[in-house]
């Protein structure tokens, strides 16, 4: 009926596509580090694109399904072994009941996994997203500890039914005969970040400004859902005015007293009252969600109106994937 | 001060209204009153509002504003901030009617960390600062850094104090710091960097609740003083 946990491994948690409408009490919208990963893993099994999925960060993880189970895996934190064998990402699979799943080291960082119905949690203020710090939502409001049985919805749409029935599985695993395009998660490689310039990109240093857009900057080791430090040159400020706090989001780069960056990420708090250098375009969010501490990260200068229409086509293409989907399957 | 404004981009899906450069009483009554206006007479596309301040953040669905066949303008941050524009937004004289709170606090040295600090700092003792804290009804400027976190002021100039240097890495819940010109009561146990000089044994936050919070934007809250035995009656009577 559910997914068992054996091993939690470095943190694991339920997440949708986040908490909307409770941002003017200070709860941050939350869900999926990597949006992207999170909808196209629903995708591939049918689901809502906003159904909830198992988030993992890293490596470490290990666990089995107490029925079979139409699944994906999406993202790059892992490389998927069910019973000692190795199985792709990006791709739908059907695994067979108390099968042991094991997730180990890979390039990225966060991978999700979707099940077909999608897992059922209850929802708090209208999402299934874990929100650790607030202790609401997900699976009692924490990460997945060993043990935890982490139920799954037996509502299935056609496409649910369709992609199941495709299946021939005569041993522990099957993996379905379609996949996606690899043009679809090609972006990930992008090395560098698109960011339009912050609100109060004015406040800094023209040296500080030059280097933000050319100089390499790292993930430190304090990092988490709610944001990332960033190591590399100090952004200095040339005016020293206190900041009246105000919204922020994921996406934003504040400046800390100390001229440290940090980037927000999806727990991010709902105020802040650092000045932002930044914002990270939307569409480079999955690629910021993939990167762990220590990796690189640069920095490329485009307008709104150049981001917008990088989402409006990112948007347009997975509409054409889900309608793709749809016709295969009808 | 008329009620001229100027607008940003946040990102992709915020834009955001600025009304004025200073925590201000008069400021912060017309971002309630223009927020309210906005949630009232919604786009299509708007998703929600985060007022603070001297601003309001609108929040929107991209996708939604362009396809909307009402609203106008070459790209969805155009759209809305046009939108905003054609609201005619004007202030009321009448402020906005807002609930008036009284909140426990206990201010024993077992709940206030750091009133002793303060104490030294501003050269007060621990009853006048007390006095000082509880003399004023604040006003709930914002809600945020966590879930139900109100930013009360402004706070008596006498009791401006730093932040701590290095913020503690976990606050009790309910606790009641100063920072600056603001108070503010940390809902659940969090990190937090203000100055502890007491605690309240109510909730401010809970997530299962119809209204999560206890208080919202541009309420009112007068703290009053409570002994170490009548903080526990009230703790042990909610629980």
């Amino acid at each position: 009926m559910s997914l068992r946990i054996i091993k939690q491994g470095m943190l694991t948690t339920i997440q949708d596509r986040g908490r909307f409408g409770y941002q003017d009490i200070g709860v941050p919208w939350g869900g999926a580090m990597d949006d992207y990963a999170l909808r196209l893993a629903n995708l591939l099994v049918g689901n809502n694109e906003s159904e909830a999925c198992v988030e993992f960060t890293m490596a470490g993880t290990q666990m089995y399904f107490e029925e079979d189970a139409v699944v994906a895996f999406t993202g790059g934190g892992a490389r998927i072994f069910v019973n000692e064998r190795p199985v792709p990402l990006w791709r739908s699979l059907y695994i067979k009941a108390y099968r042991l799943i094991v997730l180990q080291p890979d390039q990225g960082c966060r991978t999700y996994l979707s099940v077909a119905g999608g897992f059922k949690t209850e929802p708090v203020m209208g999402s299934q997203s874990t929100y650790i710090q607030g202790k609401l939502g997900g699976w009692l409001g924490r990460s997945l500890i060993a043990n935890d049985l982490i139920p799954q919805s037996h509502q299935y749409t056609n496409q649910n039914k369709k992609i199941r029935n495709d299946f021939h599985c005569t041993e522990d695993v099957a993996i379905a005969h379609w996949s996606l395009s690899p043009l679809t998660y090609k972006f990930y490689s992008h090395p560098e970040v698109r960011v339009i310039r912050g609100q109060e990109w004015d406040w800094f240093e023209h040296d500080s400004q030059n280097e933000f857009f050319s100089e390499e900057f790292r993930i430190s080791m304090q990092s988490n859902r709610m944001g990332y430090r960033l190591d590399g040159s100090p952004m200095k400020k040339s005016i020293k005015e206190d900041l009246i706090s105000s919204a922020v989001t994921k996406g934003s780069i504040q400046v800390t007293p100390d001229n440290n960056m940090v980037l927000l990420m999806s727990d991010a708090q709902t105020t802040g009252g650092y000045p932002r250098i930044g914002q990270v375009a939307e569409v480079d969010l999955p690629i910021c969600a993939q990167l762990k501490p220590g990796d690189p990260i640069r920095f490329r200068e485009i307008s709104i109106g150049e981001s917008e229409n990088l989402l409006m086509e990112r948007e347009k293409e997975i509409e054409q994937l889900k309608d793709t989907i749809a016709l295969r399957f009808s | 001060m008329g009620s001229g404004f100027t607008t940003y981009s946040l990102s992709e899906r915020a834009l955001v209204i600025k009304l004025g450069d200073t925590i201000d009483i008069s400021i912060h009554q017309k971002v309630i009153q223009f927020n309210n206006k906005i949630n009232q007479s919604p786009f299509e596309g708007f998703v929600e509002t985060v007022p603070a301040y001297n601003t309001i953040a609108v929040y929107y669905d991209p996708i939604a504003v362009v396809h909307s066949k009402k609203l106008e303008g070459p790209s969805a941050h155009k759209r809305v901030e046009k939108y905003i524009n054609s609201l005619n937004f004007v202030l009321e004289e009448k402020p906005v009617s807002s609930k008036t709170l009284v909140v426990p606090v206990c201010y024993d040295p077992e709940y206030a960390p750091d009133l002793k600090f303060v104490s030294e700092y501003r050269k007060l003792s621990v009853d006048k600062i007390i006095q000082l804290h509880t003399a004023p009804v604040y006003t709930v400027y914002m809600i945020g850094f966590v879930p139900g976190f109100p930013y009360l002021g402004k706070l008596d100039p006498d009791l401006i104090v730093p932040r701590k240097e290095t913020p503690r890495t976990m606050v009790d819940p309910g606790s009641v710091g100063i920072a600056g010109e603001q108070t503010g009561i940390y809902p659940f146990a969090s990190p937090g960097g203000w100055q502890l000089i007491g605690r309240t044994p109510i909730t401010l936050f809970d997530p299962l609740k119809n209204e999560p919070t206890l208080l919202r934007l541009g309420d009112r809250v007068r703290f009053v003083p409570v002994g170490k035995a009548e903080f526990l009656q009230i703790q042990e009577s909610r629980s």
